[in-house]
């Protein structure tokens, strides 16, 4: 150790240290792996009581009373408080409700979308338990090297996680996602544009309208060089 | 039973300690912006706005082959031909007499939101084929097209058959449902998900960037294989510890993955929409500028060079050319690596860039 803090050779030591300690505890490192599974097994049956066995339909899940699914009996509701969709009366008010019922919908569709993802890891790790479960069994034991262990992991996570990427679940929450945020971006942008044009200051749109034209002229422009390059010269004897 | 060393694990522990400290050590030393690749020397002979199109400089008298242009397509970038000088597809060809040429798309960005495969693969590669031909004096030259860069060739060489003396596409999806034929769970994601996306969620997709950002196509990739991407990082940086040369790979590979460009929304839209959702290339229906691409018309041999553990494009997608060509000769080349491997790793350096002079040899 120095005055300036602790140098990478104490840093070695004390992790060397560590690392032995650990696996002096023997039996005891053995007894906290079997717990971790225990409560994993827990943890995995409260998830499946509360939340639904893997389509996130349960009554517990937020997804649920979030989703404009949700919302659909109070349609009406939402059409009274919205008021009449005349063009001059109350536009902004309306648009900021609507604001809120896109950003609802994203964060719901985030919520489903994390469940997904968050069972298709918890099903890889419960995979993966088992498969350092058949090589103890097997006799190979806690003794595996920690390339054979990342080794293991690694093909047991891919698959599971290449084999939850291609459910029609999973696809459809990644575009309900997508969608949702498309919608609420798209609404902040149409807001953001009006205060720019009432600025005075140039527009997205705008920008759009001239890269587009600029794009059409130099088409043009090149045709018009290769039509006349093929045209024979008239100065020309 | 085998008896198990109970000293094994601790051994193991310490060993894997050691390769920590040794790679905390190289990393403080290495920065990735000193890395070098694409050293090759070359010159540029043409440019039009982003693009520049390049001349590699020749390492033998004069060079018998060729001209050959290698075309990257716009995800990610052509360096990769070109990593270090012992795995440089672009080195072993101008070593083998190969007048060799590569065009470099730029850095697009909004403002060229625009641009579609008439920019590219009619345009750009009329005026590259152009400029060539004024620089080398020869008539024609052949295409090695790079995943959508063979997509290109493919268009270009079907609009225009005379223009091109060879094609010689790596790594290139031509049909692009047949990752359907593949039985490996991991290949074919980008399919799927591109197959199952409605037409109106791409194009909101890519309006709403103007671009598909070079931010979001390297995301996509690393979720293809989350747990290998992981790894990467941690076990088998913790392999090669001990190894400074393929540190040094490592690094040179970090480097040309974080160099995503974007891709132009207008030709985005193109490849997810009418080429991975529709299939349009394969099913006739597919038009540049309104004229439809007819890959019958190609009348130029063809290599397609093919990774077989390639999870990004599937090899029965890249193989699928042969069924498509009516007058066109065909050769096929199998490597065993993925679809970057086909360029960088060991193994390709054995067989590719032979296989592509070995072509060039009976392209006119």
């Amino acid at each position: 150790m120095t005055a300036a803090g602790p140098t990478d050779r104490d840093l070695l030591r004390l992790w060397l240290e560590a690392s032995e300690a650990m696996f002096s505890a023997g039996g005891k490192a053995g007894e906290a792996w079997e717990r971790s599974a225990a409560l994993f097994e827990m943890w995995s049956k409260m998830a499946r009581l509360f939340g639904g066995e893997d389509d996130g339909s349960g009554p517990f899940n937020p997804a649920q009373w979030l989703g404009p699914g949700a919302l659909d009996g109070m349609a009406d509701f939402t059409r009274w408080l919205e008021g009449p969709d005349f063009a001059d009366l109350l536009r902004c008010e309306r648009d900021a409700l609507r604001e809120s019922a896109e950003w609802l919908e994203w964060m719901a569709a985030a919520e489903r979308f994390r469940t997904l993802v968050g069972q298709a890891w918890m099903r890889a790790f419960r995979t993966f338990l088992d498969g350092l479960a058949a090589r103890e069994t097997a006799g190979e034991g806690t003794n595996a090297s920690w390339q054979a262990v990342q080794a293991l992991w690694t093909e047991i996570a891919d698959r599971e996680l290449a084999q939850a990427q291609r459910s029609e679940a999973f696809l459809a929450a990644q575009q309900r996602l997508i969608r949702s945020q498309l919608a609420l971006k798209n609404r902040l942008r149409a807001r953001l544009e009006r205060v720019a044009e009432f600025l005075g200051l140039p527009t997205r749109a705008e920008l759009d309208d001239l890269h587009q034209t600029v794009h059409a002229l130099r088409r043009e422009i090149r045709q018009m060089k290769r039509e006349r390059a093929r045209q024979p010269d008239p100065e020309r004897p | 039973m085998p008896e198990q060393d109970p000293r094994a694990p601790l051994r193991d522990w310490v060993d894997l300690t050691r390769r920590m400290a040794v790679l905390s050590g190289q990393f403080s030393q290495s920065d990735l912006r000193a890395v070098a690749i694409a050293t090759t020397p070359k010159t540029k002979i043409a440019e039009w706005g982003k693009i520049t199109l390049s001349r590699y400089c020749p390492v033998v008298e004069s060079p018998s082959l060729g001209p050959l242009l290698i075309v990257h397509g716009l995800i990610g970038r052509q360096t990769v031909t070109d990593l270090q000088p012992d795995r440089s597809l672009v080195r072993r060809l101008i070593e083998a007499g190969v007048d060799l040429y590569v065009i470099d798309w730029g850095n697009p960005s909004r403002a060229d939101r625009c641009r579609d495969f008439t920019d590219y693969a009619d345009i750009a590669l009329s005026d590259a084929l152009d400029a060539i031909a004024e620089v080398s004096g020869a008539r024609r030259a052949a295409l090695f097209g790079i995943c959508q860069g063979g997509v290109f060739g493919l268009c270009h060489a079907a609009l225009y058959p005379e223009r091109l003396s060879g094609l010689a596409l790596a790594v290139t999806p031509v049909d692009f449902h047949a990752d359907t034929q593949d039985p490996e769970p991991t290949h074919g994601f980008l399919n799927v998900w591109a197959r199952g996306l409605p037409a109106e969620l791409i194009d909101g997709l890519v309006d709403d960037v103007g671009n598909l950002s070079g931010r979001l196509t390297g995301a996509v990739f690393e979720t293809l294989t989350p747990a290998r991407t992981f790894a990467k990082y941690t076990a088998d940086l913790f392999e090669i510890a001990d190894d400074r040369e393929a540190l040094q790979m490592f690094l040179r590979m970090e480097k040309w993955l974080a160099d995503r460009p974007d891709h132009p929304g207008a030709a985005a839209k193109q490849w997810l929409g009418d080429l991975y959702r529709e299939n349009r290339l394969v099913r006739g229906t597919f038009a540049l500028d309104g004229e439809r691409v007819d890959l019958g018309r190609i009348a130029c041999p063809v290599l397609t060079v093919i990774g077989r553990d390639d999870h990004i494009v599937p090899p029965p997608c890249a193989r699928a050319v042969k069924a498509y060509l009516r007058n066109a000769p065909y050769r096929e080349v199998e490597v065993p690596t993925g679809h970057i491997g086909v360029f960088v790793s060991r193994k390709a350096q054995q067989i590719v860039p032979p296989a592509v002079v070995s072509w060039l040899q009976g392209v006119a």
